[in-house]
């Protein structure tokens, strides 16, 4: 086998480019059942819809991929509000599995939608930076790669500023740390779910329109990158944005040396195994106390 | 009414022996079309997957059995049986087994004589299950895994090569290239996404590779969802092999030629092992530039066929798109050839049939190869899985250079070149 220095090091930066992807995705998903403790299966499938509404946008009008985020991320923010406010909120207070059933139900109503549309054909752009790299003693990096790891590296600074600093940011935290006390001190709980979702779908709203350059677009295509980011999720606990980032790095790194080291096919097992390991020792997540 | 024929005293001559004519006309009529309907037709089954994932590539296959049945009526039908009219029953598999189960049931309980499909391994796993209770032949137009016909079915027959025939072609056809081309191949990196598909046409392309006498560096499998193959793609970089051979669904292969192109892993041959992936239509439709020369295995037709200009301008005209050429051409001559074996048996008893499909020897087809004909399992052995090559965005046959429509571009162009 031809292991050597800059092979390893070409899959930590592989792993970490990639790892900020399933960030961004994830912290998503955390904040959307940190707020309402509600697990959206349907995380995948908004992600797909941001996709392709950046596909069309650059095949229709040659509107460049990131520029397209002007448009995904609003799309997908009103298009989680409304989820919310039509579909979600009527299960809010009911079982679990009730909800599992909605968010699940939401999923493939979403890709059978896609499909009926769009036809399972999958499809890429094609822009001219799509395989431009920087080299750096030897290691490649791609730029779209690069920029979609700067992206979520800001969007994650973004959030941060937003939860932590500003009054519907607390009003957030509030909401999700106790429901009733929020309520008791004037938060308009309802509102705070709706912005909450909206958010949490505005992150895969830019993901998907991040990776577009250097991905394909097809109905299944949220999959590839929700089944990780469920696991950085796990990873860290539903605790802060930037635990969670942390966390989306260490799932990356651990798929891509994963390829390298174990023969190719375990490499997810390989964050699959971080995952229940996790679960076992800190089922409250790495970064807890 | 009644006051009104009253007054004129009932029906008139004039207007009865009208109305006797007309009558007379329309018996008279009757048994000559009774004998025009004359034997009845012989219907005919076929399973594609018309809806769902694989939509577009089954109504692809379902419109070249249609054009066959069509051709061979409009040519006067089958001739040994006073040109008795085929009929096609055309039934969805929505590319699940279970669903092409139930559509071989029913098409054989409307009086199918044999079924053409289903396009994929496990629906034909299970479709010819039923044609082999019922006695009625299948002819397989795709689905490439070996336990299709190793059970010792009676009723089976496959058009496409085999896993064992399309490894070795694949390693005699890149040592024929690399030969004419006077360019040295020694060393071979195997690419491959881990389901069963993929392993298994691996081990058997390893097997060949190494007799052809090249060295196998390395073989890689990859889930086919991930979502990262820039790792494995290292990987293949650090080997420097002269020929990267992908076994790919289509989703991966994008991902992977995207991979290779950024980390720019040069080779002097890029060709994909039977790929699906690297063989799909979206392969060159979605990567632009990037699929440039690439070089693929697959179950073409054979453009230089003589039948296959006409094919290819009927096709257009009747469905106004053109063919898709493995699926299209491949179900066409399905077609053509359950023509020929029913006109050969001269009779419509689907046993009979079976007999004549055993001993075809059919010529007129067009798949890449000699006549059709079958081994005692039911696989076509004279059957080509022919290079083709992404030039100028269009998937054309190079290799062998009988079929080919144009010669390979190898070694490869560099990635500098390719994105010029």
């Amino acid at each position: 086998m031809v292991l050597n220095a800059s092979l390893i090091l070409q899959a930590l930066v592989n792993g970490v480019l990639m790892g900020s992807i399933y960030a961004l995705v994830g912290i998503g998903l955390a904040l959307i059942f940190g707020v309402m403790n509600i697990v959206n299966f349907a995380h995948g499938s908004l992600m797909m819809a941001a996709m392709y509404l950046s596909y069309w946008l650059f095949v229709s009008w040659k509107v460049d991929p990131y520029l397209s985020m002007l448009a995904t991320i609003p799309f997908l923010f009103f298009f989680g509000l409304l989820i919310q406010r039509w579909l979600i909120e009527r299960v809010i207070d009911a079982k679990h599995s009730i909800q599992i059933l909605l968010t699940v139900g939401l999923s493939l109503f979403l890709d059978n939608l896609a499909l009926a549309l769009f036809t399972p054909d999958f499809r890429a752009i094609s822009v001219s930076y799509q395989t431009a790299s920087l080299v750096l003693g030897g290691i490649i990096i791609s730029y779209p790669q690069l920029i979609a790891f700067l992206l979520a590296l800001g969007l994650t600074f973004a959030l941060y500023f937003f939860i932590k600093k500003t009054m519907t940011g607390k009003a957030i935290r509030a909401t999700s740390v106790e429901k009733e006390g929020a309520i008791l001190v004037g938060i308009n709980s309802q509102r705070i779910h709706y912005l909450t979702f909206g958010i949490g779908s505005a992150c895969v709203g830019a993901a998907g329109a991040a990776v577009l350059p250097f991905f394909y677009c097809s109905p299944n295509v949220g999959y590839a990158f929700v089944i990780p980011a469920f696991v950085v999720v796990v990873l860290d606990g539903m605790g802060n944005f930037w635990a969670t980032f942390v966390g989306g790095l260490i799932v990356g790194v651990a798929e891509s040396m994963g390829a390298i080291f174990v023969p190719g096919s375990l490499k997810q097992m390989v964050m699959f195994i971080i995952f229940v390991l996790v679960l076992f020792f800190k089922p409250r997540g790495l970064f807890s106390k | 009414m009644i006051k009104q024929s009253a007054e004129k005293g009932g029906i008139g001559r004039r207007a009865f022996l009208k109305a006797a004519g007309a009558v007379g006309l329309v018996l008279g009529g009757m048994p000559l079309r009774l004998s025009a309907a004359e034997p009845k037709e012989i219907l005919i089954g076929d399973i594609h997957p018309t809806s769902g994932g694989n939509a577009e590539y089954g109504k692809a296959c379902q419109d070249g059995t249609r054009l066959a049945v069509e051709q061979v009526n409009a040519a006067g039908g089958i001739k040994s049986l006073k040109g008795a009219k085929l009929k096609l029953l055309a039934a969805d598999s929505e590319g699940k087994p279970e669903v092409g189960m139930r559509a071989a049931e029913k098409l054989i309980q409307d009086g199918v004589v044999a079924i053409v499909g289903p396009f994929q391994s496990n629906v034909a796993f299970a479709t010819t299950q039923i044609g082999e209770k019922y006695q009625i032949p299948t002819v397989i137009d795709f689905g490439i895994a070996d336990n299709i016909l190793t059970r010792g079915f009676k009723y089976s027959f496959r058009l496409m090569a085999s896993t064992d025939m399309a490894a070795e072609q694949w390693a005699a056809f890149s040592r024929e290239i690399a030969r004419a081309k006077n360019v040295e191949v020694k060393t071979v990196v195997i690419i491959h996404e881990n389901t069963l598909y993929g392993t298994s046409f691996a081990k058997k392309a390893k097997d060949a590779v190494e007799k052809a006498g090249m060295e196998v560096l390395s073989v890689i499998p990859y889930p086919f969802n991930t979502a990262d193959l820039s790792s494995e793609v290292s990987k293949i970089k650090a080997l420097k092999p002269d020929i990267i051979a992908p076994i790919s669904y289509t989703p991966d292969a994008i991902l992977l030629t995207k991979a290779l192109a950024t980390l720019k892993v040069y080779a002097k041959g890029y060709i994909g092992i039977s790929s699906a992936g690297h063989g799909s239509l979206a392969y060159p439709t979605s990567l632009g530039k990037l699929a440039e020369f690439n070089m693929t295995q697959t179950a073409f037709g054979n453009p230089n066929a003589p039948k296959y200009a006409p094919f290819f301008a009927a096709f257009k005209k009747r469905f106004n798109a053109p063919p898709n050429s493995s699926p299209s051409s491949y179900n066409y001559s399905a077609g053509l050839l359950v023509a020929d074996a029913i006109n050969r048996a001269g009779s419509a008893d689907p046993k009979a049939i079976r007999e004549a499909l055993a001993k075809s020897n059919f010529k007129d087809h067009l798949l890449c190869g000699e006549a059709i004909a079958f081994d005692e399992l039911g696989q076509n052995k004279n059957v080509v899985s022919p290079f083709i090559q992404v030039l100028k965005g269009e998937q054309i046959v190079v290799w062998p250079k009988k079929f080919a429509q144009k010669d390979p571009v190898f070694p490869m162009p560099t990635w500098d070149e390719i994105l010029k």
